[in-house]
């Protein structure tokens, strides 16, 4: 194990101050020899860092230590965070929505509490709380630094915030009021499913921002959903700084505000809050499922986007319960969705426009082409039927779209092909992603024979084509995407994008973004081919035999189509009455229609989940909200829908004013 | 393997004693540090204090264990040694546990593990290992050095990408230290650490366009290890000045004779952070004023010197390198970390070595001194066994 060593001198004269050392010294290795002795400058080296170190403690200590101690005494410098109140989400008018109050929570700072037991102790009382929940608190907050202010209760009122603000300082050391701005949502669920809420931002929100992104900190509350999430950068805001100098018993001697706390930017929205009131009102008291949406034609804004059942945003507020999670999941009515975007349909007898369209502009039909329509198509050796059994008789284009006449549109589909209708569908904005502001846009499915074979591995049966050709099928769309296809056959092939916000103002800067209308695609359409299909839609609403009659308004042309979705194949509810179908069994109901017919300004969709009828289910709505458009504009009979609708907020200023 | 008598009786008592002191100090001071409302609210088997107390105790078991064997065996294993450090450091960075934008711990159920505190450890044994082994009598040349460089910077990479700055440049600076004690050439060393500085200059007058060059390439969480690294001071919400201030707030307040044990309002009001860990000195500082400041460095500085007496004693190439890199280790940090709290150094997570609060940290220190012990106690070759 040991090797000898050979060659150790021992100097025996004169006997040496280190004995040892000498010796070490005197091995002759000479290259061990050589470390040793730059080892022992090393030493050296430690030496004088360690007299550094000694002179710099008598110099912080000795000459410097009156100094230090009198500011260990009386100055402790805390720096704050100052909330910064988020930004307005305000409608096309200036109406408030959601708003913020201040509130008032209770922070300990828990480096200037003392005794923190007693303090505990004291302060329960007055919070109205028991001390455990005090302390569970504090030990949610453990993992948290030393200066961040540990929240003890939210939301204090006044009696209670006048209470600690007198005697804080004389009985509560290290507490806090902590102002922190709150939403108010001034329409309650009004418009929930687009504008979202708030919820504290958890690790994973946290870890995601960028480090110069840092001015969120733990326990700050960040847009969850809709916009308050799609557009948290501008609602922000930016924190503000104090700087609080406090005692060594930690009480606050003195306050230096550092920097303002900037609000963040204001939002205004394309939509109409007294018409989406009006709709959701609606839709509320009739408990329907589905959705409304109403476009300006020319500029693609959206004016109403209703999505019923609302969401229930104060089950959200501070966090939902699973319990209330699961519920709001299994409810078959399905409150999370906003089915404007997410809701995706057949779009049944809507989608006959396209097959229309496709028909006129491949030259398979044209505007007088006749059909004979005994309620039935045969097709290879299955029997297509009508939803008229009796039939329409003999049909031209006109009257096929205003009866909606299955049997017609099963030929020119027919004729046309499935991918030809899937080209004038895309054209018109049906089965893609319209880009709106909204999340989890869905994008539905517009078949076409490379579709399914990709995606079922089959080839494209023809019959099933005829199914495509009236909307039914693998065809599904979303009730954004139905009303995008009204509003570009309103323009003559001018798709918009469709928009729901109108401006961002900085309140500080005075700066503002505005959203100009986009164009999407000019597709260039005969004009001859959209009148006729104009005068079909009239003819829905207006004619004598339309499906849509209870639609028409006094004064007011309205172009339009119902729509019936089959959900269940007809074998299930065969022999039933209407009534006695099951709820899930139950056809959806659309309508769809642009006013006025000569001169449109504005396209409404209404989507009825297991409705039964477009014109009877969906109608109405359709019909209130043109009213409500148009009101100026109409006699004065039909004009004064918005006044009976219940608005409680405006009747009450009316009142006040009164 | 036998225990020899002889071998006792060369059982460096000193040293030993000197460790038992700083030890005993620095666990008073973390009782201090860390009496407050988080060590009231926690469960007393998580109190920072009894763990500490745990792992010391545990650190003195090696000592003694460890001298039933030879230092010489470190040399024998050194790559399976270097191996696992390097292995530990990959894992790290792989699935390691984030705390403040950096990995740097493997959750091991009991402990937590640092692999950048024991590499320390495994590049002073790998290098002392390089170095013995390679004799030349006229100094290294830029060829000889190419494995060392390796050997440092491998796990140096590894650091450096948790981000750990300041436990990187440790290694980097052990290593340095350990080489110019190996000996190189003039020749070699004057070249190397011209291009050296200039690099470094280049780097740092770069830093701001590679954090954009790179910011097109990388994910936001990448990004964002990149940019606590450069830019530290965002990762800590109160900001550098204000640690740097309340330390040397802490430490001048004590005076001559300190506040007290106990009694320091800094660290008892908690104004200090960091006031277990890298802070710990401070409230050392503020408690027992200059007069048990001095003794706490003086203790300290001789403790450093003892460890440098072993490694001039060493009986081979290999011990003195290990001995003397094992005290380079524990001073640099040590020296660092006391200018570090009385503001003459940039914040950087340099711990004290046998006073911050870290298992890992402690536990390689002690693993160091036990080295330390057994170079010492094998300092001089045995006279053959007496035969009867």
């Amino acid at each position: 194990m040991i090797k000898k060593k050979s060659g150790i001198k021992k100097n025996s004269g004169i006997k040496p101050l280190f004995p040892e050392l000498t010796e070490i010294i005197e091995r002759d290795e000479e290259t061990v020899d050589r470390l040793r002795r730059r080892t022992l400058k090393f030493g050296l080296g430690i030496i004088f860092f360690f007299a550094l170190i000694i002179y710099r403690l008598y110099n912080l200590q000795i000459e410097q230590g009156r100094k230090f101690a009198q500011k260990a005494f009386s100055n402790r410098i805390r720096l704050q965070k100052l909330a910064a109140p988020r930004g307005r989400i305000l409608d096309r008018n200036g109406k408030e929505i959601v708003t913020n109050r201040p509130s008032f929570n209770v922070v300990l700072m828990r480096e200037d509490a003392i005794d923190p037991e007693t303090l505990v102790k004291n302060l329960a009382p007055v919070l109205h709380e028991e001390v455990s929940a005090i302390w569970d608190r504090f030990r949610e907050a453990a993992n948290t630094p030393q200066h961040m202010p540990v929240v003890l209760k939210k939301d204090i009122d006044w009696q209670t915030l006048a209470y600690i603000e007198s005697h804080k300082n004389t009985d509560f050391p290290g507490i806090e009021i902590q102002v922190q701005p709150v939403r108010v949502y001034a329409y309650g669920n009004l418009m929930s499913h687009l504008i979202g809420y708030l919820g504290i931002i958890n690790k994973n929100e946290l870890e995601q921002l960028p480090a110069n992104e840092r001015r969120f900190a733990s326990g700050d509350l960040v847009g969850k959903r809709g916009l308050e999430k799609l557009r948290e950068n501008d609602l922000h805001g930016k924190k503000g700084e104090v700087q609080t100098v406090v005692d060594s018993h930690g009480f606050v001697q003195e306050r230096d505000k550092k920097e303002e706390p900037f609000p963040g930017k204001d939002i205004y929205l394309t939509l109409d809050v007294p018409m989406q009131r009006m709709v959701e009102d609606m839709m509320a008291r009739d408990d329907l499922a589905g959705s409304a949406v109403a476009m300006e034609v020319n500029t693609g804004r959206l004016i109403v986007s209703a999505s019923a059942p609302e969401l229930p945003l104060d089950q959200f507020t501070g966090g939902i319960s699973k319990v209330n999670w699961q519920a709001l999941q299994d409810n078959p009515r399905h409150p999370q969705m906003n089915k404007v975007v997410q809701g995706v349909y057949p779009p049944g007898s809507t989608y006959k426009m396209i097959t229309a369209l496709a028909g006129l502009a491949s030259g398979v039909i044209t505007k007088d082409t006749t059909v004979s329509c005994p309620g039935y198509y045969k097709f290879g050796n299955r029997t297509y039927r009508c939803w008229k059994h009796s039939g329409h008789g003999t049909v031209d284009l006109r009257r096929a779209v205003a009866e909606s006449c299955d049997t017609y549109f099963y030929l020119v589909g027919q004729k046309v092909g499935v991918d030809r209708l899937a080209e004038f569908a895309h054209k018109m904005g049906l089965g893609a992603l319209s880009g709106i502001e909204m999340e989890n846009e869905k994008t539905g499915t517009i078949p076409s024979k490379a579709w399914k074979l990709q995606t079922k591995k089959e080839k494209w049966h023809d019959g099933e084509t005829l199914s495509v050709a009236i909307g039914q099928g693998f065809n599904t769309v979303t009730p954004l995407q139905i009303c995008l296809m009204t509003a570009t056959l309103a323009t003559n092939g001018v798709r918009m994008k469709p928009m729901i916000i109108d401006k961002i103002v900085d309140i500080h800067s005075g700066r503002v973004q505005n959203f100009p209308p986009e164009v999407v695609e000019r597709i260039p359409l005969n004009s001859d081919y959209m009148e006729i299909i104009r005068q079909g839609m009239m003819d829905v609403v207006q004619g004598p035999r339309g499906t849509a009659r209870k639609v028409a308004i006094k004064g007011l042309n309205i172009a339009g189509k119902t729509g019936t979705a089959q959900v269940a194949s007809l074998n299930r509810i065969k022999g039933l009455r209407e009534e006695d179908i099951p709820y899930k069994y139950r056809d959806h109901a659309w309508f769809t229609c642009y006013a006025p017919a000569e001169k449109p300004e504005i396209a409404v969709t209404v989507m009825i989940e297991h409705g039964l009828h477009g014109g009877s289910a969906a109608g109405p709505i359709a019909r209130a909200i043109l009213q409500a458009y148009f009101k100026d504009r109409l006699p004065p009979e039909e004009g004064r829908i918005l006044e009976t609708a219940a608005m409680p907020s405006e009747l009450e200023a009316a009142e006040q004013q009164l | 393997m036998r225990m020899d008598k002889n071998l006792l009786a060369r059982f460096d008592v000193m040293l030993l004693v000197l460790v038992g002191l700083i030890c005993g100090m620095g666990l008073l001071n973390l009782f201090s540090g860390s009496v407050s409302l988080n060590a009231i609210m926690q469960n007393q088997g998580q109190s920072p204090f009894i763990k500490q107390a745990v792992f010391m105790a545990a650190g003195f078991a090696i000592c003694f264990v460890s001298q039933f064997f030879d230092y010489q065996l470190l040399q024998k294993w050194n790559p399976l040694i270097y191996g696992v450090g390097v292995l530990l450091l990959v894992i790290v960075d792989i699935a390691g546990d984030t705390a403040g934008g950096a990995q740097r711990w493997i959750d091991l159920g009991i402990i937590k593990l640092q692999p950048s505190e024991i590499e320390k450890l495994i590049l002073v044994i790998g290098l002392a290992s390089y170095y013995a082994r390679r004799e030349v009598a006229d100094g290294y040349g830029i060829k000889d050095l190419i494995i060392p460089a390796l050997i440092v910077l491998v796990p140096a990479g590894l650091v450096f990408v948790q981000p750990d700055l300041g436990t990187a440049g440790i290694l980097v600076i052990i290593a340095v230290a350990m080489t110019l004690l190996a000996g190189v050439r003039l020749s070699t060393l004057i070249p190397v650490a011209l291009i050296s500085v200039i690099l470094l200059v280049v780097v740092w007058e770069n830093v701001n366009n590679m954090e954009s060059l790179l910011g097109s390439h990388l994910k936001p969480y990448q990004i964002r290890r990149i940019q606590t690294l450069l830019h530290p001071e965002l990762a800590d919400p109160m900001g550098q000045g204000y640690q740097i201030l309340q330390s040397q707030i802490a430490i001048g307040s004590g005076g001559l004779t300190g506040s007290g044990y106990l009694e320091g309002t800094q660290a008892q009001l908690r104004f200090l952070p960091e006031r277990h860990t890298d802070f710990a000195f401070a409230v050392w500082g503020e408690e027992w004023g200059f007069i048990g400041s001095v003794f706490f460095v003086g203790a300290y500085m001789l403790f450093l010197l003892w460890g440098l007496w072993i490694a001039m004693r060493a009986r081979d190439r290999f011990g003195v390198l290990l001995a003397y890199g094992i005290v380079l280790m524990i001073a640099c940090q040590a020296i660092i970390n006391l200018l570090m709290v009385m503001a003459l150094f940039p914040v950087v997570g340099v711990p004290l070595p046998l006073i911050s609060y870290g298992g890992s940290s402690l536990l390689t220190t002690m693993f160091g001194v036990a080295i330390l012990l057994n170079v010492r106690m094998r300092c001089e070759p045995l006279p053959a066994p007496a035969r009867s």
